[in-house]
């Protein structure tokens, strides 16, 4: 008997055939064009099977990305990472339904850094992941996708320049008429909940999915650029910062994060929709792929924490992990447990956050191929446990809960939408946290006076008089004065060069000033401690003056 | 007879659980908590409102904006009237982090007014809450810290897999309470061993933290501990918190040697950062060396003309023997300078005597470039 082996009939190709047209009905992704890759002047044009076209050119940039047909891209200049890449070799592969397009560059910013553009058959994301040698010489790694405004001109309103009526500060923060500023500085997310964000049009939406974070720099709770209207209708700009400047001199676990090189960055990707926001792609097909730098499942360990003893219920705890080479970070549950996935092997620096606050470090060890687990850990630095005779703020890292704390992230402080900053006077017992100010500036709301009454008991006693600080600007630090003595003056705290307060950032290394205040300074009735910042440093304007954000202030029985 | 230590531990630990079955040989014996005419407490709060269906207490009304401690003596209020109907009255509260807040406020004052009753109740929990109200009952119950150690020690005896979490909540309610000594003997003897590292480094930090001399003693107890240098690092990170100026007193009198640098390392940059005054007060006095370099670069690194006047800065980073770290100091001061008087940081480029020539023009040309650049963009 002959095998049917390999044959297929008349009528089993008109069942195909209908199958198929049914499927492309249902898939109208699927099989429109032709998937592939060409080249092109020493690059490639890649057709994603589906809505997608781009280009990527012989600079290893993106000058071309047209969705359904309509080139998204900034006709005068490309997509690409950093300002340029510079590539000296561009390579194309195709890996069974997986296009991969590798770029080397020889720039001198970025000597053998390798980036990855990769799309699967029918889907429309352009994933990318990005190996660098050294820190690109501009103090930052990042991917820019240059979309073109008037396509795409409903991005997130806070960095919408667009309409503006000139820079207020520098080149980067901007003013309307009717008073609101804008930046690309505002509206971003914390690292620890980045997903996906993006800018949408007619029929067509923009977004990153900001992918893997741990090679990355600052921790869970540092903001960065992610998107900015240009201000001139050019460009509605969507990034990815996987680094920067702006968070140079950010200590965690007591040491200095360094910008991670030598490691892959990502998988990250930009996702193309037809306006709906898009939830974060699966990457895990990239593990097959042989990237430079890529560890899979099997080269990671896992940590287990089975909990935290001394938990404060008003906060949300995560625990986060750092070294060297990676950092991770995971939202704990309502008992402390919790689990971290995918982690490179070794020795990390463990922290555990209250809100924003490290109320314990550690260290722990972890092996690839097993979990770690760790017992109930104790929480004894969380000073809020600390008594009081009164308390302005609660300690967890950030001034969110007063004057203005909540605008940081969202606008200049300037902008016409912050209540008055003062200066202010503030009564325990009368007044509301929120209306203590979340920042001290020392050109605009300088000094806060705090009013309080002591007992004879207490003023008959010396208290610690604390002062929390989440960040700092130009050196600014707490000049306390209490009842017309003035207390020591303080050193600066170490925190980030780079300017915080107008650029949508409380985010620095929390710092404590400690005073202790003898009995004889105090009064039994009334008495007043007035704050004023101090620095070594000229201001440069009302806002870009010596400064410090409030994390808490209290006085200790 | 005098009672000393681990005995009299032992037997005040004795007289705590009599006092489980007979409370009132803590009156007799003038131990018990006293809290402070709790009922007119609960009453000062404002508004009361009474449990739907029940003729009984009438607990006050809460707000979200009340502190922990305010909900802690509504809560010794609301227990002297009636544990349970306090623990309803909590359960009841609409708000999902209030209810929480009150609910621990409550166990905790139950637990410091009768703690053998409130670990009880709290043993018969659900599973979701049982941790929390564990950790809330031992708060209150280290107000008579030997007793807590007992409840604990006889849980674990039971059942050493501590499923309800017994074990790190008496720890941190030891170490709130400032029972450190207590604490110690749970670690030495209790405690679970695969905890042991981590506690007891957590357990000094805050030790050293509020009193550093006992610590000390503690600890030297200790040196056959594999944990010893850890622990005693851990100390010195607390006492660096409070006294930084103690403590740098402490490590200038230990030998040489890595724990002396590390001591002196955490004195030096709380201590520059706290009140520097003092600490070029101190600074003044030492002799040349590697913890003057040391002090000095830390102070240098952390202030700037409102703390001392830059000649006394540079006379500061003149003295310092080691040639990176006075290197460094000096660009520290020159940075700052930069930014309030650019001639004055010149100044000190062009005729400092240790600059070789080379040094000295890329010094000078990179602050002249530096003071054509945008300042804001700058910082």
């Amino acid at each position: 008997m002959k095998s049917n082996h390999g044959r297929i009939g008349l009528k089993s190709l008109k069942v195909l055939s209908f199958i198929a047209s049914v499927f492309l009905l249902l898939h109208p992704r699927s099989g429109f064009a032709s998937f592939g890759v060409t080249s092109s002047s020493g690059g490639y044009i890649v057709n994603n099977g589906a809505n997608l076209v781009f280009t990527v050119d012989s600079a290893g940039d993106m000058p071309s990305c047209k969705y359904k047909g309509v080139e998204l891209n900034d006709t005068q200049k490309a997509s690409c990472l950093a300002s340029g890449f510079g590539a000296s070799s561009v390579q194309a592969s195709v890996q069974g339904g997986v296009i991969v397009i590798t770029c080397v560059s020889k720039d001198s910013e970025f000597v053998n850094c390798t980036h990855y553009y990769i799309v699967t058959n029918g889907l429309d994301d352009i994933f990318m992941a990005t190996y660098p040698t050294v820190e690109p010489s501009v103090g930052e790694l990042r991917y820019i996708f240059r979309g073109q405004y008037n396509l795409l001109p409903n991005g997130p309103p806070d960095s919408n320049n667009n309409g503006n009526t000139g820079a207020i500060e520098s080149s980067d923060v901007f003013g309307h008429a009717n008073g609101t500023t804008t930046s690309k500085y505002y509206g971003n997310e914390r690292a620890h909940i980045l997903t996906v964000k993006g800018a949408t049009g007619s029929g067509v939406g923009v977004f990153t999915a900001f992918g893997n974070r741990e090679s990355s720099t600052g921790g869970p709770f540092v903001r960065d650029i992610e998107n900015q209207g240009d201000g001139s209708g050019g460009d509605q700009e969507i990034y990815n910062y996987m680094n920067s400047g702006h968070h140079l001199d950010l200590t965690i676990a007591g040491e200095l994060e360094a910008f991670r090189v030598n490691v892959l960055h990502g998988p990250y990707a930009f996702c193309f929709t037809t306006g709906s926001t898009p939830s974060v792609p699966n990457m895990n097909f990239i593990a097959n792929l042989g990237l430079t730098g890529y560890v899979g499942s099997s080269g990671r360990g896992r940590l287990v924490l089975n909990g935290l003893s001394g938990m404060n219920p008003n906060y949300t705890y995560t625990m986060g992990f750092n070294n060297s080479v990676a950092q991770y970070w995971q939202q704990l549950g309502s008992n402390g447990s919790g689990e971290c996935y995918n982690m490179k092997p070794g020795t990390y620096n463990m922290t555990i956050y209250k809100n924003e606050l490290s109320v314990w470090t550690g260290s722990v060890t972890l092996t690839a191929g097993q979990p770690t687990t760790l017992h109930t850990i104790t929480i004894t630095d969380d000073p809020s446990t600390t008594p009081t005779i009164w308390r302005i703020g609660d300690w967890d890292g950030t001034p969110l809960e007063f004057l203005n704390g909540g605008n940081i992230m969202y606008m200049h402080p300037s902008d016409v939408r912050e209540s008055k900053w003062g200066p202010v006077n503030f009564t325990i017992g009368q007044s509301s946290t929120a209306s203590f100010p979340a920042v001290q500036f020392r050109g605009t709301n300088s000094p806060t006076t705090i009013w309080f009454p002591l007992t004879s008991g207490e003023a008959g006693a010396s208290h610690v008089f604390k002062i929390g600080i989440t960040d700092a600007y130009n050196g600014g630090r707490p000049s306390v004065v209490i009842n017309g003595h003035a207390l020591s003056n303080p050193g600066a705290s170490t925190q980030p060069e780079a300017r915080c307060f107008t650029t949508g950032t409380y985010r620095g290394n929390n710092t404590t000033f400690t005073w202790t205040i003898p009995s004889s300074d105090l009064i039994n009735g009334w008495n007043s401690i007035t704050i004023t910042p101090i620095s070594g440093s000229s201001d440069l304007s009302p806002w870009l003056s010596a400064s410090f954000s409030y994390d808490c202030v209290e006085l200790d029985q | 007879m005098v009672l000393k230590g681990k005995w009299l531990g032992l037997v005040l630990a004795g007289i705590m659980v009599l006092s489980c079955i007979y409370p009132h040989v803590l009156g007799l014996l003038g131990q018990g908590p006293k809290p402070s005419n709790p009922v007119q407490s609960a009453r000062e709060a404002g508004p009361t409102t009474a449990l739907k269906g029940e003729v009984g207490p009438v607990f006050p009304l809460l707000t979200e904006s009340m502190s922990d401690d305010r909900l802690f003596t509504l809560g010794r209020g609301a227990v002297a009237e009636s544990p349970l109907l306090a623990v309803d009255w909590a359960r009841s509260q609409p708000d999902d982090v209030l209810r929480r807040r009150i609910l621990s406020a409550v166990v905790r004052a139950w637990g410091e007014r009768d703690p053998c009753t409130a670990f009880d109740w709290v043993l018969e929990q659900a599973d979701f809450e049982r941790q929390e109200d564990m950790e809330s009952v031992l708060y209150g119950a280290v107000s008579q810290p030997w007793l807590a150690l007992s409840l604990v020690r006889q849980l674990l005896k039971n059942d050493p897999s501590d499923p309800y979490a017994s074990a790190p909540a008496l720890m941190v309610a030891l170490s709130r309470a400032g029972a450190f000594q207590t604490a110690l003997a749970f670690l030495q003897n209790g405690a679970p061993t695969n905890c042991r590292a981590d506690w007891t480094a957590n357990l000094f930090k805050h030790w050293g933290e509020t009193q550093p001399q006992s610590a000390l003693q503690a600890l030297a107890a200790m040196t056959n501990d594999p944990a010893f240098n850890s622990t005693f690092r851990a100390l010195a990170d607390g006492w660096s918190q409070s006294n930084p100026g103690s403590l740098a007193d402490y490590g200038e009198a230990m030998p040489d040697g890595t724990e002396r640098n590390y001591v002196l390392h955490e004195a030096f940059n709380q201590w520059s950062l706290q009140n520097p005054e003092a600490m070029m007060n101190w600074l003044s006095q030492q002799a040349s060396g590697q913890s003057y370099d040391s002090a000095a670069a830390d102070l240098i690194r952390k202030t700037d003309s409102v703390n001392c006047p830059p000649a006394t800065a540079m006379s500061v980073v003149n003295q310092i023997s080691d040639p990176t770290l006075r290197m460094q100091s000096f660009l520290n001061l020159l940075g700052t300078l930069q930014t309030s008087d650019p001639s004055a940081a010149q100044q000190y480029a062009a005729s400092v005597s240790w600059l070789d020539n080379q040094t000295r023009q890329a010094l000078i040309d990179g602050l002249k470039n530096i003071s054509q650049q945008d300042p804001i963009r700058l910082k």
